[in-house]
């Protein structure tokens, strides 16, 4: 083959061909059978640079990697800005150990948008605290995640939702593809775009435009349950299941268990933290001065002061505050600690308004956080929820309510409203939050 | 040493059916990728595939020929695929992708020892070449956004794509040649 006729292969799987250089490409493998023989193996070159990638983390190339100086640097302003973070003293310790596992995920420093995406939590307590912070900080580790209790709302990247209920051992196999292990995952999949497959050891099910959950037993079963739509069960006599039937699945045989009752339903359905909630009464709320129009550092208002400004003006009524990155390495916050007594039990309801500043806007990598701590009666956080919104591609100027609802888990005696900036050691990005609240809501949560 | 999917232990016609499929699968995706030049699409066409072929294989009766019986249902769903796609831009007349499909489906034992022999030579690339390549190639990868961290222009990260590209074809034409003289 001529150089000419190969650039052209190359131009077609670059995908930047032309239209005269795709009709010229059309005749040749019209009239050429070595030009499709190159093709083909040009093809397979790809499939398996493509399996490759998908099957192990991307990694910038080493000319990227920032130097052992400038690490050094970073590592030293880290731990001086920890010095003068006075809030969190206590803490440092254990932030100076955490540093080095963020800044070995900064290092490496993710090319691509993970599979997933970790949109809440309630009380989640994954093994490896690495991971943690990993997810907290948008990222994806590659293998398995072992979630050893509570449950994680992730957001796939064409759109479904998965929610994951400890324990659990969970993997995102590729943007269409998640394998299960064992425990509980449900599985919300709202336009066809985003339609996955869960796949377990004992089966593969193929979700055809519905809300499913998928629970991989310890005796080596699989249970599915179809709570709207239709899934197909890749067992032999499985078949499809449609809206409120459920299916054990053995490895030699699978049982189609008797229609779910509504009770059932409810209790396989969670009620997704990041799903969209009607506004709570303002005369039931919680919080002192959630406007913030008082002017900052406040008593009632703390957090990470010199993140922190008073914004007038850029309320949606009246002020705000707004939280810059100015290089923070992880989470500059502010926050109002409310004494509720015992409400071990309760569910607490939690919102915020915020909004990417048009002025110094949210770059890719950085989001808000709406966080609810549990605190013991040493005034100590063992219990939290959180979720993660303003995304990518969030528009600036432009406010949006994030919703967060939690059960009060048995010993809470306070409970912390948090409101942070994922900052990702950058220069620039600011959020503004307005109109917070805080209030104690009597509706269960299920699963 | 692996276990010859055609003769499997068990007459379970769904575990014959997954592990035939599991042992095929890659080369089956270079088959169908040949026809379909994006990636998610490919997943696509993979899954549609994969739903046909488990529906249809007890019509299968030899197993020894599900690489080819597979193919046949692939170039079915990639001319669907086509179908879909046709107003898309770059997408190959259906006269092509079934010359494409044809010729493909005899030359699947080779396509099996070419993804062997990519192993080796993606593994003998220089690294950062070899790192370069799989970030491109990751599932959510925006070129424009991997050039400019890369501080290239889009065009000559696509060039050297193609030359990384071309390099393991030839490394991998290269080991083939190599092994057929040793037999």
């Amino acid at each position: 083959m001529t150089r000419p006729e190969l650039e052209l292969l190359h131009g077609y799987l670059n995908g930047k061909l032309n239209a005269d250089d795709f009709a010229r490409l059309q005749t040749l493998l019209r009239t050429n059978g070595e030009a499709r023989r190159m093709l083909r193996t040009l093809s397979t070159v790809e499939a398996k640079l493509e399996q490759l990638a998908a099957d192990s983390p991307a990694t910038l190339p080493r000319a990227l990697a920032p130097t052992h100086e400038a690490a050094q640097t970073t590592l030293g302003m880290a731990w001086s800005r920890l010095r003068s973070w006075r809030p969190l003293a206590p803490a440092a310790a254990l932030a100076l150990v955490l540093i080095g596992a963020a800044w070995i995920a900064w290092v490496r420093g993710p090319v691509n948008e993970p599979l997933a995406r970790l949109v809440a939590t309630t009380n989640a307590r994954w093994s490896d605290p690495n991971v943690e912070l990993a997810l907290s900080s948008g990222e994806l580790t590659p293998g398995p995640l072992r979630l050893e209790s509570g449950r994680a709302e992730f957001l796939l990247l064409d759109g479904a939702t998965v929610v994951i209920k400890g324990p659990a051992s969970v993997r995102f196999a590729d943007r269409k593809l998640v394998s299960v292990d064992e425990g509980r995952v449900y599985c919300q999949c709202p336009t066809p775009q985003s339609r996955i497959s869960v796949i377990t050891p004992q089966t593969k099910v193929v979700d055809l435009g519905t809300e499913f959950s998928v629970e991989a037993r310890a005796d080596q079963s699989t249970h599915v349950a179809v709570l709207s739509g239709k899934v197909e069960v890749q067992s032999p006599n499985a078949g499809v299941l449609t809206a409120g039937e459920a299916m054990d699945v053995r490895k030699n045989h699978v049982v189609r268990l008797k229609p779910l009752s509504r009770e059932e339903m409810v209790l396989l359905m969670p009620s997704l933290v990041s799903s969209p909630s009607p506004p709570a009464d303002a005369a039931r709320n919680l919080l002192v001065d959630p406007g913030f129009e008082s002017p900052l550092p406040s008593p009632l208002w703390r957090g990470s002061d010199e993140f922190l400004e008073h914004a007038a003006g850029l309320g949606r009524s009246g002020h705000a505050v707004r939280i810059r990155a100015k290089g923070h390495k992880f989470w500059p916050l502010v926050k109002q600690t409310v004494a509720t007594g015992d409400i071990s039990g309760k569910v607490v309801d939690a919102s915020v308004w915020a909004m990417s500043a048009v002025d110094d806007p949210l770059t890719d990598r950085q989001y808000a956080v709406l966080k609810l701590a549990f605190l013991n009666a040493e005034g100590r956080e063992f219990a939290s929820s959180a979720q993660h919104f303003l995304h990518k591609g969030a528009p600036a100027g432009h406010y949006s309510q994030s919703h967060l609802a939690a059960q009060a888990p048995p010993g809470t005696r306070a409970v912390e409203l948090q409101l942070l900036l994922n900052a990702c050691g950058m220069n620039y990005g600011s959020v503004c939050f307005d109109d917070a609240m805080l209030v104690i809501a009597e509706q269960p949560i299920a699963f | 040493m692996a276990a010859d999917p055609a003769k499997p232990a068990a007459q379970d016609p769904n575990e014959v059916f997954l592990r035939l499929w599991t042992h095929h699968e890659p080369e089956l995706r270079a088959f169908v990728r040949a026809g379909v030049p994006n990636a998610v699409e490919v997943d696509e066409v993979m899954q549609e595939t994969s739903l046909v072929a488990w529906r249809k294989f007890s019509s299968l009766s030899d197993v020894s020929q599900f690489p080819r019986w597979a193919c046949l249902i692939a170039r079915y769903e990639i001319l669907m695929a086509r179908r879909r796609h046709a107003r898309d831009r770059l997408v190959l007349d259906e006269d092509i992708l079934a010359l494409l499909a044809d010729e493909g489906a005899e030359e699947m034992p080779v396509r099996q020892q070419q993804l062997a022999a990519l192993e080796h030579c993606i593994a003998k690339l220089p690294r950062e070449r070899r790192e370069l390549a799989l970030a491109a190639y990751a599932p959510a990868t925006k070129m424009k956004e991997l050039a400019a961290q890369l501080g290239r222009t889009e065009g000559s990260l696509y060039q050297l794509l193609a030359r990384i590209r071309q390099e393991l074809l030839m490394c991998v034409e290269r080991t083939l040649a190599q092994e057929a003289q040793k037999s």
